[in-house]
């Protein structure tokens, strides 16, 4: 019995007979922080869709903790791109952070006191304890993607997959979100769908190049690889988008 | 003004007519929001449109109308469902296709009843002063159904009509409660068919709590906000309508379009002078 997280053999998927994704194979270990990078419809959504049990493949074998995906998708966190929700939506901050810890099934509407006070802790460990009743539409990009990795940490999940949580804001709050990361990856294995190969290849320790085919770059070995050459690293980083 | 009170307490159709009033603005209120934030109007026009199917089969088998129209509109709930969550790209289709073929389904059967059929006007158009006691009665009882499921599930229904997705992922039972909503939807628009008709019954269902999204910010109070609104426009257009002779569904919808209106342009100018700063 291994520990890894997740682990893809041999996995392929298509929509509609189109290919997606062809014989991926890929293992995500304790506290890896990858990012993965790659064109437009190369298949980074369907790939955490998989990982997320959303998709079934129809070929090879995807575990995460061992188990079928659908099983333990409790215990892993998603930060969708915001782009997906309606911001003009009436609800405030803190009601979106509480949602984290939303069950399936419950008699009452409201949240315990005990719920509330994790939720403000987790709004100050994010540093917007002060947006805490602002409704939605008024947060700035930076902000919004806190409250989300806020949300998608109230279950306290081992595994933290974001997709493109740097899509919409500046690059001072891309720093800032990325060093986030950088600290739960203390705890926690983190997975990033990302289009700035820059930021990704200061943080993340494992580059995945998805374009239905998939290529990884363990970023370790290309440092070992070419030692003092920064610029070559990033070269190779570059052509997966290839 | 004394003779108008009078009317409205002495005469059970009134009465009939402002306890009907009561019970829609309920499930209005809790229901219009969701419907908006979700941008589902589409949908429950649908919904509104097949209970007529329903209503024609029911003439023509000699049952009371307003089953006809539940179990219709419950129907054109359970495909539009169906074809929603799994994402079939016919969606658009579907709905257009329950939208007029219930409308014709309705139409034959009310052809083919033998006699003179005038109701179909109050069906299209509703006619609130021929609320009858025994439909308060269902009123009363599926406005408590509704409100009960809203209240008791009022955080998972906020999580799918904020973030579809985010319940996906966690498991939070989307289909069960996407589900729900649109049979919550088919029993708001069977109350509402006597009170607006179920051509004009979007324009209720939505208007009262775009107006309220306007000023608040919390689901909570725009829920609160869209009851008392839809209360208001109903109870005025049952005054005015009676006192001008006119028909009151479209009164109703005439004055809550206009508050809608004046209300935006308020908010627009408010807001204007408030960001100058």
């Amino acid at each position: 019995m291994n520990n890894n997280p997740i682990e893809i053999r041999e996995l392929s998927f298509s929509y509609e007979s189109i290919p997606v994704l062809e014989e991926i194979n890929l293992v995500i270990r304790k506290q890896d922080f990858m990012a993965i990078i790659g064109p437009n419809g190369g298949g980074k959504t369907t790939l955490i869709k998989l990982i997320l049990g959303e998709l079934e493949p129809d070929k090879g074998t995807i575990t995460v903790f061992g188990e079928k995906p659908s099983k333990v998708s409790h215990r892993i966190g998603y930060v969708p791109q915001f782009s997906t929700f309606n911001k003009q939506y009436p609800i405030r901050v803190m009601e979106v952070v509480l949602s984290g810890m939303l069950k399936k099934f419950s008699l009452t509407p409201f949240y315990s006191h005990e719920e509330k006070l994790q939720a403000l802790e987790m709004l100050e460990s994010m540093k917007i304890q002060h947006l805490k009743d602002n409704q939605v539409s008024k947060l700035s990009g930076g902000q919004m993607q806190r409250m989300l990795i806020a949300r998608a940490m109230m279950s306290n999940p081992e595994i933290l997959i974001l997709d493109e949580p740097t899509a919409s804001v500046d690059i001072v709050m891309e720093q800032d979100i990325f060093e986030i990361l950088h600290q739960l990856n203390q705890t926690k294995t983190i997975i990033v769908i990302s289009h700035d190969v820059a930021f990704v290849s200061s943080y993340a320790n494992k580059v995945v190049c998805l374009n239905r085919n998939l290529d990884i770059h363990d970023l370790k070995d290309v440092e070992v690889k070419y030692p003092n050459d920064k610029s070559k690293q990033t070269q190779i980083i570059h052509n997966c988008h290839l | 003004m004394n003779g108008l009170l009078y009317d409205f307490t002495h005469y059970q159709f009134l009465i009939n007519a402002v306890l009907a009033s009561i019970f829609a603005s309920i499930i209005l209120g809790l229901l219009g929001p969701l419907i908006v934030v979700k941008r589902i109007s589409s949908i429950c026009g649908g919904i509104a449109h097949s209970a007529l199917g329903g209503i024609g089969i029911a003439v023509f088998l000699g049952i009371a109308p307003l089953w006809g129209a539940l179990g219709a509109s419950i129907a054109a709930a359970l495909v539009i469902s169906y074809t929603k969550l799994k994402g079939s790209q016919h969606e658009d289709i579907i709905i257009s296709v329950i939208w007029s073929l219930g409308m014709a389904i309705g139409l034959i059967f009310i052809a083919m009843t033998p006699g003179y059929n005038r109701n179909i006007m109050t069906y299209l158009f509703g006619n609130i002063l021929l609320v009858t006691n025994s439909e308060i009665v269902v009123s009363v009882v599926l406005s408590l159904i509704v409100f009960a499921a809203v209240f008791t599930f009022y955080r998972q229904l906020i999580a799918i009509t904020f973030d579809e997705e985010f319940t996906v992922v966690r498991r939070l039972g989307r289909n069960v409660y996407f589900v729900l909503l649109l049979l919550m939807v088919s029993i708001a628009v069977v109350m509402l068919i006597k009170i607006t008709g179920m051509i004009l019954v979007i324009a209720l269902m939505t208007l009262p709590s775009a107006t309220a999204m306007l000023f608040v910010d919390k689901m909570s109070k725009v829920m609160f906000w869209s009851v008392v609104q839809s209360l208001i426009y109903c109870l005025t257009g049952l005054v005015v309508g009676y006192l001008l002779n006119l028909p009151i569904g479209a009164t109703i919808i005439v004055i809550c379009s206009l508050s809608y209106f004046v209300l935006l342009l308020l908010k627009k100018n408010l807001c204007c002078s408030g960001n100058k700063q």
